[in-house]
């Protein structure tokens, strides 16, 4: 019996600091302040703006409408903006329906557009796109940009799934989606026209 | 709309259905509306009391000199041609800006918002209006721009995009509280941004930051509205200036009116910025009109400006504003007439992921016109405050006197007057005898305007003596409406209506309509307008017209098997002849059954019965799911007058964030998170606006 009280004895003696160190704080060594994480701490806590692009490759087949969800897998992020894409086709910003989340801080949101066909030649200033048939957009397209208000995790990053789209008969194909985050440069002087 | 459309659009709609989405609005134009005609019931053609105006006005061009004053030195201008702008109000940013002047011209002012341009169109009787307003920044340094405008108090306002340069950002609805807060931190951090707010059905707030130097920003805003429809008139107006509103002292929720840079004198949250009879700012307005009547379009006339028209063929017609007349201090009113003696009852119906949505219109039976009349007792309360002082009250009371002489033996009749206090012609409703109508008539013309506008006091003379059981009382209330505590007197006249009806006769170039529709909602009655340019003695005659004739009360509506619900206005109006009633409701399956109406007139019940007609292809029309939400929203805010429940605000918040509506309690707000400008987040420049025509400054507007 003796034995067996020093063995719990012990036992206990070695978990308590086992679980104190556990559970305690990492602690610098006295008189230095974790600066990295304090500075992480004040990006999580300070609201800040992004763009995210959002880039559909439709290959050689003209894309007349799609939609698509985006959500932030880390971090949160709000919705404060949906831009149109860079083909003329797609220039009226799409529309969205938003959806609050997990406790209401972050959006899931479902943003789709349909183009408007041109018969002028895209614009020279397109990226990667090209004027397909009926002035509908081929190979890798900016198709919007949407506007975020991120909180929470330093570096957020976006979940992306592309919902439907097709081509001008209504066809639906899979092209690929893709993303690119985008911050405002650094603050510019005014300038005048 | 094109085949392309329609398959892109079915792509979607069957993406929405296997993804659990609520249903977006693709943006499609439609070219058409599922309509049910039912058979004929009753029309009644009349001529419109508004005098017809009909020019093709021609622009004459205006040679404007652009100069950049700068206060450490003038710049040099060509002699004779222009001056530079004098820098002398604390409200304008920077060192200089850029403004015209021209000799011998009133002062132009600079302001952020340069120009306003509306694109409607009707179909039916439901209009579509895009509004665009450029703001510019003629500063030297970055501003916010802030511009407090009405909108029609109906509409339903849900598309919102931010444009600037080539770039299209749709803004997003969120709470108002959410909304405000985003658009505080997007200002403070240098981005450009943007955040529209509803202070009240009728007044909204616009504001633009981080405009840089000489950029642009342009704020598009789509709503939808039903029109109004009266004695065979349809009529469109879009609002262009609030009116100075009176706030009882010790409020601050109401709307100030005050000088061009005296934001904070009113004590009001919402302030508006009025320029001086000397001041102009150049802020004009462009309106083009597409109307597709569906049927022939007989007559057209602009009650306040001149217009230009273009008549497409026989059922459509394009109307705009001339060029010499965009000076946006008073409504445009449109009136047109369509053609036919019988206008049918109708049904518009639209479908979508949420399900159907419905809008009825109800046309009074002809039979109500053999009915005999009933004696009245007629109740005249006449606005008397300073906002009416000159040709409102002079037309109002122009009215009066026409109305008084119209009564009959058996009728009696009161006239009250109020501004700060209410005072009568007598100590209670006298006979319509000879003598008793004539000394009226002279206490009436003896009527002026000035003073505050005291109307719960005329609310409760009007109200709150006892009801003679024997007759009508009809309570007309002759009014520009120019008060910010409107929510309390819509409900101090709900409260103390009881068997009365209310008649409200919105009185001037730009009367507060919202307080008008709500009041003779709450009474029972309906709204009538009183232009400026509008014959008070027709308006009187088409009014007892109508009253002379017993509405049909108690009415009530059996949809049979059809499955229909949420029926907005939840008490169905009387329906007077020639005005018909809009109703609007949601419904499961098919609405193709007959609808039976019951209702009472001249002490006998009266049933008719409206067989289903289906007719041609269905279109979506999608504005008719949002006129039913703001229809719902609309009861909604009615209760919270005298219930303020927080359960009643949350679901306001709930239908204006499913249905992406504006609301008091939801924005819209836009950021662009790509264009962030240095500095401090520069001065608020309030937009000042000039007061309605026919409204003296002096008399309504507070200075420094």
């Amino acid at each position: 019996m003796k034995r067996f009280t020093a063995m719990l004895l012990l036992a206990v003696g070695l978990l308590l600091p086992g679980m104190a160190l556990l559970a305690a704080p990492e602690r610098e060594p006295a008189g230095e302040p974790d600066a990295a994480t304090e500075a992480e701490a004040e990006v999580m806590r300070t609201p800040r703006f992004e763009a995210v692009r959002v880039y559909v490759d439709v290959g050689r087949t003209p894309l007349a409408a799609y939609q698509f969800q985006l959500h932030a897998a880390r971090g949160e992020a709000r919705v404060v903006g949906v831009e149109s894409g860079e083909h003329d086709a797609f220039r009226q910003p799409p529309f969205y329906d938003r959806r609050a989340v997990e406790r209401g801080r972050s959006d899931r949101v479902i943003v789709a557009a349909y183009a408007e066909p041109t018969v002028a030649a895209a614009p020279a200033a397109q990226a990667d796109a090209d004027a397909g048939s009926d002035g509908l957009p081929t190979g890798r397209v900016r198709v919007a940009t949407v506007h975020m208000l991120v909180t929470g995790a330093a570096d957020t990053e976006y979940a992306i799934e592309l919902q439907a789209a097709s081509n001008v008969e209504g066809t639906k194909f899979k092209p690929t989606i893709t993303i690119e985050k985008g911050t405002a440069d650094e603050p510019s002087m005014p300038k005048r026209d | 709309m094109s085949r392309r459309c329609r398959s892109a659009i079915n792509l979607l709609l069957a993406a929405a259905i296997a993804a659990p989405l609520v249903w977006m609005t693709t943006g499609c134009t439609p070219t058409g509306s599922h309509s049910s005609t039912h058979h004929a019931s009753y029309s009644k053609s009349g001529e419109s009391p508004a005098k017809a105006v009909d020019d093709a006005a021609t622009a004459s061009p205006v040679d404007e000199l652009w100069v950049i004053a700068r206060p450490d030195g003038l710049a040099p201008h060509p002699a004779g041609d222009a001056a530079p702008a004098a820098q002398e109000d604390d409200a304008t940013p920077g060192t200089g800006a850029l403004m015209t002047t021209m000799p011998g011209e009133e002062k132009r002012i600079a302001v952020p918002l340069k120009h306003t341009r509306v694109d409607a169109s009707i179909s039916a009787y439901i209009a579509t209006v895009d509004v665009q307003q450029q703001f510019h920044n003629p500063f030297d340094a970055k501003i916010e721009a802030v511009y407090v405008f009405p909108l029609p108090q109906n509409s339903a306002v849900n598309e919102f995009v931010m444009t600037i340069g080539d770039r299209k950002i749709r803004g997003i609805i969120r709470e108002r509280e959410e909304a405000e807060q985003i658009y505080n931190e997007a200002k403070h951090q240098g981005y450009v941004a943007s955040l529209l707010t509803q202070q009240r059905p009728n007044v909204f707030t616009q504001k633009v930051a981080n405009i840089e130097p000489g950029k642009a920003i342009d704020i598009n805003i789509r709503y939808y509205n039903t029109l109004r429809y009266e004695d065979g008139w349809y009529e469109f107006v879009f609002p262009m200036v609030i009116g100075p509103r009176y706030n009882p002292p010790g409020s601050t929720d109401g709307i100030g009116a005050v000088g061009r840079g005296g934001h904070g004198l009113s004590g009001q949250t919402t302030e508006v910025q009025y320029l001086k009879p000397t001041e102009r700012s150049g802020h004009d307005i462009a309106l083009t009109l597409d109307i597709d009547a569906g049927v022939s379009i007989e007559a057209i006339e602009s009650v306040n400006h001149r217009i230009t028209r273009r008549a497409l063929d026989e059922t459509r017609m394009r109307v705009a504003i001339a060029e010499d007349d965009t000076l946006p201090n008073k409504d445009f009113v449109l009136r047109y007439r369509v053609a036919g003696e019988t206008i049918k009852t109708n049904v518009l119906t639209h479908r979508d992921e949420r399900g159907g949505y419905f809008t009825l219109v109800l046309y009074p039976p002809k039979d109500l016109d053999r009915v005999a009349r009933s004696p009245m007792e007629m109740v005249f309360v006449i606005d008397c405050s300073g906002s009416m002082n000159g040709k409102p009250i002079a037309q109002a009371k122009d009215a009066v006197v026409h109305a008084l002489k119209q009564l009959q033996p058996g009728d009696t009749f009161q006239v009250i007057r109020f501004s700060n206090d209410a005072s009568q012609f007598g100590p209670r409703p006298v006979p319509a005898t000879r003598r008793n109508v004539r000394d009226a008539v002279s206490y009436v013309k003896r009527l002026d305007g000035h003073g505050g506008t005291q109307m719960i006091e005329g609310v409760k003379a009007a109200l709150d003596f006892p009801h003679t059981p024997d007759r009508f009382r009809f309570v007309s209330f002759m009014t520009d409406g120019y008060i910010g505590n409107d929510r309390q007197i819509i409900g101090e006249v709900r409260h103390r209506v009881r068997d009365s009806r209310v008649f409200s006769f919105g009185v001037g170039s730009s009367p507060n309509r919202y307080l008008m529709n709500r009041m003779a909602k709450a009474g029972r009655g309906a709204a009538a307008y009183l232009a400026l340019n509008d014959d008070g003695g027709a308006v009187m005659d088409a009014f007892f017209q109508r009253i002379s004739h017993p509405a049909l009360t108690d009415i009530e509506l059996d949809f049979g098997d059809a499955n229909v619900r949420d029926l907005y206005p939840r008490q169905i109006p009387d329906l007077f002849v020639g005005r018909p009633v809009v109703l609007t409701g949601r419904f499961e399956g098919e609405l193709d059954r007959a609808i039976r109406i019951t209702g009472r007139a001249g002490g006998r019940t009266i049933n008719i019965v409206l067989p289903p007609d289906q007719r041609g292809e269905r279109e979506p029309h999608p504005a008719l799911a949002s006129v039913w939400a703001r229809a719902k929203i609309a009861d909604l805010y009615d209760q919270l007058q005298w219930d303020p429940d927080e359960a009643l605000v949350e679901a306001i918040k709930q239908t204006a964030l499913r249905y992406q509506l504006m609301s008091e309690f939801t924005a819209f707000v836009a950021v662009d998170s790509l264009t962030r400008t240095a500095g401090e987040f520069g001065t608020t420049v309030g937009v000042p606006v000039p007061v309605p025509e026919g409204v003296k400054y002096e008399t309504t507007v507070q200075e420094n």
